[in-house]
């Protein structure tokens, strides 16, 4: 038993020994990979900035004398890290020096290897090198059993940009389970306004929760020539996809769908309502106005938010609207019309406009000041009646905030 | 000497029990480690440089209300908002909530950001207490500061909730600090698993020693002094090995409150935050898994290593004892509220095997090791053991739980590396064994006095001595 003891102590001991050792033994490692790395670095990172200047026709002509493993590890991490932010002939320039240096060929290898992260790399790497002849390996990469490979496999071939493997992509979709609908949904809007034909003529093949990533996609980089078949979405039976066509057709800027969103404030599924109110503001649609007010005093708060908020957006129409909501039965409704009238600035300068000259503005903003103290919401007149630089506005407020306080305590 | 042969019996069955009880708990972490370091491998590779820029640019993304509850933190809030106000992310707002402070908080906030009143309308979706004012920041349109009645931070954090704008929001304490990336970092499961994913936590470090200049930390280092240093160990083993061990097997109980992303729907379908725990963040969780469970959703949690939170920790024992003793009232308290879960199949994983270990040895545990530390050092005292009896509980409780420490480090040093001078390696390789020879035992005694508070029905928050953060020009390493 006692040997038993000693020999499990010192085995613990031992181990504890070893890991500290290999700790140790780690960091000082890296630090000089770091470090011999750096210094290589220094020297090769001019070489590839000459190539990439045009001064060589090519890198390894470029780099000169025959580079070593490590130098071409060094030179490989230097590329890659280049080509993240590239564009146009640089990123072409960049792609033919990998491929010269043999590293595409390497990729195109790891694409087999049996270890997921191996192929997960070399898709990545192809993809940043936007290697067309990785294309049909990429697209079998789709099914792998790995969803980190087949997500960097889509992401290779979204950078490709090739239009034939689009389709590919935008069915994807149909697979939330292996899939990320974000990630692929980020791909095709990397891709461009391209791929909106190609959604259009796909999307009746997704299922239901596919088509509302789809039309994510289309709101992120559609055009108004997409503005038509986002309207007839408007009609879909399915209400998010309603929505979705809703946020659409205010981002892409469709004016002629100004009217049919007026007439989605009245779906009856919220979330469309919402959504319709946030785009009709998106397309500074003013014949709208009377409609938002009404959506003022929807059932649900964040229709009634984004109709106060598309109302302040409107401009000049949309604050006259707000302003005529001040004196409204809905407490909600008067609320969020104070709130906006507040963040557009408009309260601010009613307020400074309390001794105007012009009789009528003055009389304007006293009654306004008076509408938005009944309304209920005071915190911001509040604010200035113990902040406004001007005396006789502070003094005014605090006369009128206080003659309310003095009616509302009589009432009760 | 001990006559009564039944005592003798008693207390050698109690020490057998105490060194079956370390076996286990240690081989528990030991499980747990080995699980962690094959999540890191995964994580690590999962890594590109290219995925961030591409999350940021994306408009898919969602936007996260930023939530910061304040009480009495007028040193460190400027620097916390100032972190949170740079951090890269497309759409996002900071929600500062101000929980009746006594001090200047609300007015160092509003002499740096300008803050106006508004008439803020919140959507009233969990109750709270009264807000007196809301106020919105002219220089940054994306700050606003809620001021209200003294609730406690669960209170605040539901303020917040009602008043924020996006489906996710972010819960982070006002005397912390989160990396500019951190953000994009701990929203990725919510961009690989959206359908799926509720919760996500990042990882918090000390930032005691470390050099903070317009809200970041511009150099890693770690304190000289011994406390602050024991905690960065215990914070590693707990991060590194316990939560991503629990994450990797799907049954994560803890996000923390210095630094957690929700979906707002599930956390308001839950009820909000509770304050009827000393642990809001554990209860929230655990109350999450319990709902979601029971709906039989498909759904994740997930803890994300790299995203860093920085946060101050206790420099003195006192504020130490009460921190830890207001952690353990939590967890008693949460463990009590959810004993429906104990054992029972109905929550999975969760239900048979991570309620039951946080009943049997966080919750249980301080007791059994305090006791057990007294029996067996007096049953050898009175003769009642022999030397290899002591040698080998000495061999379950300490040496193996050096070994753990070591390996928190090893798998800190391999795959996270934010330590990289050698001196703060060095120190943490010393601390990782003293850690064990004390400060462990004394954490124990600690979680006892919560037991105690219970029973005497002490629930004070058991507020932080707080300093300002350390200004960037001292020693450390620069910021990679």
């Amino acid at each position: 038993m006692h040997q038993a003891l000693i020999t499990i102590a010192t085995a613990i001991g031992g181990v504890i020994g070893f890991l500290a050792l290999l700790i140790i033994a780690h960091k000082a490692r890296l630090d000089r990979a770091a470090r011999t790395r750096e210094i290589r670095r220094r020297v090769l990172a001019p070489r590839v900035e000459a190539y990439l200047k045009g001064q060589h026709s090519g890198i390894s002509e470029a780099l000169g004398e025959r580079i070593s493993r490590q130098d071409r590890s060094v030179v490989e991490d230097i590329l890659l890290h280049r080509i993240l932010d590239a564009q146009g002939s640089e990123g072409d320039r960049l792609a033919r020096a990998l491929d010269e240096l043999g590293f595409l060929g390497i990729y195109l290898k790891r694409l087999k290897r049996w270890r997921w992260w191996h192929r997960a790399e070399g898709a990545e790497n192809l993809g940043l090198a936007r290697a067309e002849r990785a294309r049909q390996a990429l697209l079998q990469l789709l099914d792998d059993d790995n969803s980190e490979v087949r997500f960097r496999a889509a992401r290779a071939l979204g950078r490709i940009g090739n239009p034939s493997d689009t389709h590919a992509l935008i069915l994807t979709l149909n697979h939330p389970g292996r899939f990320s609908t974000i990630s692929i949904a980020n791909v095709l809007v990397s891709m461009g306004p391209g791929v909106c034909e190609i959604i259009m003529a796909y999307f009746e093949d997704l299922t239901p929760r596919a088509r509302v990533v789809a039309l994510d996609v289309l709101s992120a980089v559609g055009t108004v020539k997409n503005g038509p078949w986002l309207r007839e979405r408007l009609k879909d039976a399915n209400s998010d996809v309603r929505s979705r066509a809703a946020k659409g057709l205010g981002s892409i800027g469709d004016l002629m769908a100004g009217p049919l969103l007026v007439q989605a404030l009245q779906d009856p599924e919220w979330p469309v309502r919402a959504v319709a109110a946030k785009s009709l503001a998106m397309l500074r649609y003013a014949p709208s106005v009377p409609e938002l007010c009404n959506a003022l005093r929807d059932s649900e708060w964040w229709v009634r938010a984004n109709a106060a908020e598309a109302l302040r957006e409107l401009g000049q129409a949309g604050l006259t609207g707000l302003e005529a909501m001040l004196d409204d039965e809905d407490t909600y409704a008067r609320h969020q019309a104070v709130f906006m009238l507040e963040e557009s600035g408009v309260l601010d300068e009613r307020v400074a406009e309390l001794f105007d000259a012009s009789n009528r503005r003055r009389a304007q903003s006293r009654s306004f000041v008076e509408q938005v103290i009944d309304s209920g919401q005071r915190g911001r007149l509040s604010d200035l009646s113990e902040g406004h630089a001007d005396d006789q506005v502070r003094a005014f407020l605090a006369r009128a905030l206080e003659r309310d306080v003095a009616v509302s305590r009589t009432r009760r | 000497m001990i006559e009564e042969q039944w005592v003798v019996d008693g207390i050698l069955a109690f020490n057998n029990f105490v060194i079956f009880y370390f076996l286990s708990l240690n081989s528990i972490y030991l499980m747990l480690f080995i699980l962690s370091m094959g999540a890191a491998i995964r994580l690590t590779r999962q890594k590109f440089p290219s995925d961030l820029p591409l999350n940021l640019e994306s408009g898919l993304i969602p936007p996260i209300s930023v939530i910061v509850p304040a009480r009495n933190e007028e040193l460190t809030i400027l620097e916390a908002v100032r972190s949170l106000l740079r951090v890269d992310y497309r759409e996002f707002e900071v929600i500062v909530v101000n929980d009746g402070s006594t001090d200047e908080t609300l007015e160092v906030l509003g002499r740096e950001y300008d803050l106006r009143q508004v008439d803020r309308i919140a959507k009233r979706s969990l109750d709270t207490q009264a807000i007196r004012r809301v106020y919105g920041s002219i220089s940054h349109p994306n700050l606003i500061v809620v001021d209200k009645e003294p609730g406690g931070k669960p209170d605040a954090l539901n303020a917040a909730v009602n008043i924020s704008r996006y489906p996710l929001i972010c819960s982070i304490d006002a005397d912390s600090i989160i990396e500019q990336d951190a953000l994009l970092r701990v929203v990725t499961p919510f961009v690989t698993h959206p359908e799926e994913t509720v919760a996500a936590g990042g990882i918090v470090r000390i930032i005691n020693g470390c050099n903070v200049k317009d809200g970041s930390v511009k150099k890693f280092a770690l304190p000289n002094a011994a406390l602050p240093i024991l905690q960065a160990i215990e914070y590693l083993r707990g991060f590194l090995t316990g939560r991503l061990g629990w994450n990797r097997l799907q049954s994560l109980l803890i996000i923390s409150g210095a630094f957690g992303v929700y979906r707002k729907e599930t956390v308001i379908r839950a009820g909000g935050y509770s304050g009827t725990t000393d642990s809001e963040d554990l209860e929230l969780v655990v109350r999450m898994q319990r709902m979601l469970r029971k709906e039989k959703k498909r759904f994740r949690m997930a803890f994300v290593p790299d995203p860093v939170c920085w946060t101050e920790v206790p420099t003195n024992l006192g504020d130490l004892a009460r921190q830890r003793s207001r952690w353990h009232r939590g967890l008693i308290q949460t463990v009590w509220r959810e004993r429906g879960m104990l054992f029972n199949p109905r929550y999975g994983r969760v239900g048979l095997c991570v309620m039951p270990y946080f009943f049997f040895f966080e919750m249980l545990g301080p007791f059994i090791e305090i006791l057990g530390y007294v029996a067996i050092s007096l049953s050898y005292i009175l003769g009642l053991l022999n030397r290899e009896y002591l040698v080998l509980f000495l061999i379950v409780s300490v040496f193996y739980g050096i070994f753990l420490s070591a390996a928190a480090l090893l798998v800190e040093q391999i795959w996270f590396g934010r330590y990289p001078n050698w001196l703060d390696l060095s120190k943490l390789l010393v601390f990782s064994v003293i850690e064990n020879l004390g400060y462990r035992q004394a954490l124990s005694l600690f979680k006892i006095k919560a037991v105690w508070d219970l029973l005497w029905r002490r629930r004070s928050w058991g507020y932080m001595t707080r300093s300002r953060f350390q200004p960037a020009n001292g020693n450390g390493v620069p910021v990679r």
